[in-house]
């Protein structure tokens, strides 16, 4: 179990009403399986998974699972500041949860301000697709028009949980790489990992270079 | 500064929360103008402390200096050491060396400067005013209680000029020179601050140099000798009153002691061989030793004796040395107070300041012989000879190449050593901690503007809160210490009642399985390197959870309804997160020592560096906590409105 090294470390932020399903879809993008029994997340959790980019960097994401209930709203809001990406979910059999939504990304977006973060739209439960209430073609709209991607997932049978992450991981790596984004102190949504030998991030490494010693 | 700053990550900026947190309790009418007014009530605070000592100690300070001028035969002070010691003679080189070191602290201080004019001249600025007071006062004491012909002029005198200064160093080292044995003490520091001389050279000067003029010597020590005092010295532990600070370097030499704890904390993915084990670390003697092999090889008694010294022994020599310079004029008295601020400092300070320099340099010098023979010989061209500061920056740069290229290497290999941070952060402590950190900034932002608005009573509440937080008790360890066994059943119910009392609901089933997988014992045939791995990863695991359990609780305190006596309910909350703090600390402390016993059994060769670095580890636990514990203190402190 020692620390496997990575490029980036990306912070991310999962919100969405509660019992989206916000927790198991992390559960399973982390653990591979599905969680049958899920306690209400209490404030924030936190998950972490590698993942490897296009170009073969590798990127942490750092998840910030946030609890969904009203009475931590207070609390979850706090968190906000410092995430570079951020997944809007909802659960596609529960209209009030969609409706919810523009509530979570302006709270989002004001919180983040004065930086921008890469948003995506996430519909989960689609194994329940029976039960739907929510259509793939309208959220896919309210993502278009606010420029947006989605996916519809499910973290019982892992459907588009991998690619959802992907999407948002490959997104923020692209505007690294475009310079839109820069390690700084003072914000933590986008850190250098350890440093591998050779390698050159095109990148300030005296702010960024976490050392290991003093 | 940059060299701790960039690494101190995380818990630097903790910290600073921290601080500005105690400023805005401390004195709650200047909040607002921040730094500035905290300056200047630390500035007050040094005056006050100034005119204080100068009343109290003037009266100590002198008869002893009055005796030593006009009989410099009567040796007061050594008789009077004798009948308290039994060591007459080790006590006379742990006075020697304090004598010595004190000097080149007097030289040393005004590092930004080079002259003791320029010390006179700040000190003379910052505290105008107040210098004439006291020197009033000290016009007025002195007299009254002593003959003023005794005493040396520069008493008298507001701003001595520095070769009046050098007059009064050289009291001190009249003394140095009474017997043998000091003088070479004395002559040892010649030799390393004059590091351009031969062998032979130097065998000569020692032998014909008088004893009154350690003064060029002294005023020509540079960083060079003072990197090397701080490894001596601080390997030594004991010898706090030799604090020779590598400030130029911007190690800090009035860093408080808790920023250095916490980079030390930030520290721990290294793994500290401690100083007692003695593994790998050259004595301190040693490095003295193969100066003097190369000066001269007629003096092995002081090597010897050096060591032997017993802290309390230093620590009384050390005080006496400085009511000595006290009683000398008011820059002495400066120094004193910096002296005096040292020792409260303490140990512990010096101790981790030169574990981390070992470590820093053992990093890619194994046993420090490469660093040791650079250091150490004389005829490795004095000229060109690197100074230890150089030395470290080179060695941390090495070794992080090191440490990137055997990782991308070996992968995800077993022979790597494990890391406490790597392994905290893995458990996600860090994270957890940069949360609670959030809502503690979050909170002392809507705190800080509203404590000067609350009715008196209700700001000692908020006072008493932070005092709480920033407090821990390690006696606590000692009630515990008689059962040296984890009780878990005992653990879990003495927190879950804690928890009730502010009925908080804090799950505590991951941290009790935790301790328990740590405590199972299952020693198969396992290697040390693998006991060593997995007692880190328990310690880190149980410390991060314990971390995840204060952010949770802050953040179901902020949540919570507001209590029906908030100023009570504030103050319980506070106690127990307080003492759930030096309850877990001291299990915490117990499982390392667990672990640490565990790995003696295991027959491999390494398992006394291994045990250390657990019980090092494990003591460096508890300093998570108490970070943990003071980022509570703003969120605490909210409830009292």
């Amino acid at each position: 179990m020692v620390e496997p090294i990575f490029d980036y470390q990306f912070r991310i932020i999962i919100i969405g009403n509660s019992t989206v399903g916000k927790s198991s879809l992390l559960k399973y993008f982390t653990d591979g399986r599905f969680a049958e029994v899920s306690d209400p997340t209490v404030g924030v959790d936190f998950f972490a998974r590698l993942l490897q980019v296009e170009d073969g960097t590798r990127i942490k994401l750092q998840l910030w699972d946030t609890a969904g209930q009203e009475r931590f709203r207070s609390i979850t809001k706090s968190y906000f500041r410092n995430s570079v990406g951020v997944l809007l979910v909802y659960d596609i059999c529960c209209r009030k949860s969609f409706e919810n939504v523009p509530v979570w990304m302006n709270e989002a977006k004001s919180h983040i301000e004065p930086h921008r973060a890469v948003f995506i739209l996430v519909g989960c439960k689609l194994d329940l697709k029976d039960q739907r209430e929510v259509s793939s073609e309208e959220a896919a709209r309210f993502a278009n028009f606010n420029e947006m991607p989605f996916v519809e997932t499910s973290a019982k049978t892992g459907e588009n949980v991998e690619e959802a992450f992907r999407i948002v991981g490959q997104e923020i790596y692209n505007r690294v790489q475009l310079g839109e984004y820069s390690i700084h102190d003072g914000w933590d949504g986008v850190k250098a990992g350890y440093r591998r030998a050779g390698r050159d991030y095109g990148l300030v490494e005296a702010e960024a270079a976490r050392t290991t010693c003093c | 500064m940059s060299n701790s700053d960039s690494d101190d990550d995380e818990f630097e900026s903790a910290d600073e929360g921290d601080e500005s947190t105690d400023e805005s309790c401390n004195e709650e009418e200047c909040t607002s103008t921040g730094n500035i007014s905290a300056v200047q009530t630390g500035l007050s605070n040094v005056k006050e402390e100034i005119s204080k000592e100068a009343d109290e100690e003037k009266p100590i300070a002198a008869p002893k200096l009055i005796g030593i001028v006009d009989t410099p035969n009567n040796s007061d002070i050594p008789l009077c050491l004798s009948e308290e010691f039994p060591h007459n003679k080790e006590l006379q080189d742990v006075k020697a060396t304090s004598v010595e070191d004190q000097i080149v602290l007097t030289h040393e201080i005004p590092q930004s400067g080079s002259t003791l004019d320029k010390v006179h001249l700040g000190d003379a600025q910052a505290h105008q005013e107040d210098k004439k007071n006291e020197t009033t006062e000290l016009q007025e004491n002195v007299p009254t209680n002593f003959d003023t012909d005794s005493l040396p002029k520069a008493v008298v005198e507001t701003i001595p000029s520095t070769e009046e200064i050098c007059e009064d160093v050289q009291v001190p080292s009249q003394i140095v020179n009474k017997t043998s044995t000091t003088r070479n003490i004395s002559n040892r520091g010649k030799v390393r601050s004059k590091p351009t001389l031969g062998a032979k050279k130097l065998g000569a000067v020692k032998l014909s140099q008088p004893p009154e003029s350690p003064n060029p010597a002294l005023s020509k020590t540079d960083s060079k000798e003072i990197y090397k005092e701080a490894i001596t010295s601080s390997a030594q532990q004991a010898s706090t009153s030799s604090n020779p600070n590598p400030s130029d370097d911007g190690w800090g030499w009035f860093a408080p002691p808790k920023s250095l704890m916490s980079s030390v904390a930030s520290l721990t993915n290294q793994i500290l061989s401690t100083v007692e084990n003695g593994l790998n670390i050259p004595e301190p003697e040693d490095l003295a030793k193969e100066d003097m092999l190369f000066a001269d090889k007629k003096c092995p008694e002081v090597e010897e004796q050096v060591p032997k010294q017993p802290a309390q022994e230093e620590k009384t020599a050390g005080f006496t040395q400085l009511s000595l310079f006290g009683g000398v004029s008011n820059i002495t008295k400066f120094v004193e107070n910096t002296g005096s601020s040292l020792f409260s400092t303490g140990l512990d300070t010096l101790e981790l300041l030169g574990k981390k320099t070992i470590d820093v340099l053992q990093q890619s010098d194994p046993g420090l012989k490469r660093t040791k023979a650079v250091l150490a010989n004389p005829l490795h061209g004095s000229q060109d000879r690197p100074c230890l500061s150089q030395i470290l920056r080179e060695a941390k740069e090495i070794s992080e190449v090191a440490s990137t290229d055997s990782t991308s290497a070996t992968g995800a290999s077993e022979s790597v050593t494990p890391k406490f941070s790597a392994l905290f952060e893995l458990h996600n402590g860090i994270v957890h901690l940069e949360a609670l950190e959030m809502l503690s900034q979050q909170c002392q932002n809507r705190v800080a503007p509203q404590i000067r608005r609350l009715p008196s009573q209700r700001k000692a509440i908020v006072d008493e809160i932070a005092v709480l937080c920033s407090r821990t008790d390690d006696t606590e360890d000692n009630d515990c210490a008689n059962s040296d066994m984890l009780d878990l059943q005992a653990l879990e119910q003495n927190l879950s009642s804690c928890f009730d009392r502010i009925s908080l609901e804090l799950s505590l089933k991951k941290l009790m399985n935790a301790f328990r997988d740590g405590m199972s014992d299952s020693v198969e045939d396992s290697s040390s390197l693998e006991v060593y791995r997995r007692a880190l990863d328990s310690l880190a695991l149980v410390t991060s959870l314990v971390v995840e359990l204060f952010h949770k609780g802050a953040e179901l305190i902020l949540m919570a309804s507001k209590p029906s006596n908030p100023a009570v309910g504030a103050r319980l909350e506070a106690e127990t997160f307080q003492s759930v703090t030096n309850v877990l600390a001291a299990e915490i402390s117990k499982l390392g020592s667990h672990h640490a016993n565990k790995i003696i059994w295991v027959k491999d060769a390494d398992h006394t560096n291994y045990s250390t670095d657990i019980y090092y580890e494990a003591s460096n636990c508890r300093s998570y906590l108490e970070n943990a514990l003071k980022l509570m203190i703003p969120i605490l402190q909210s409830r009292v409105f």
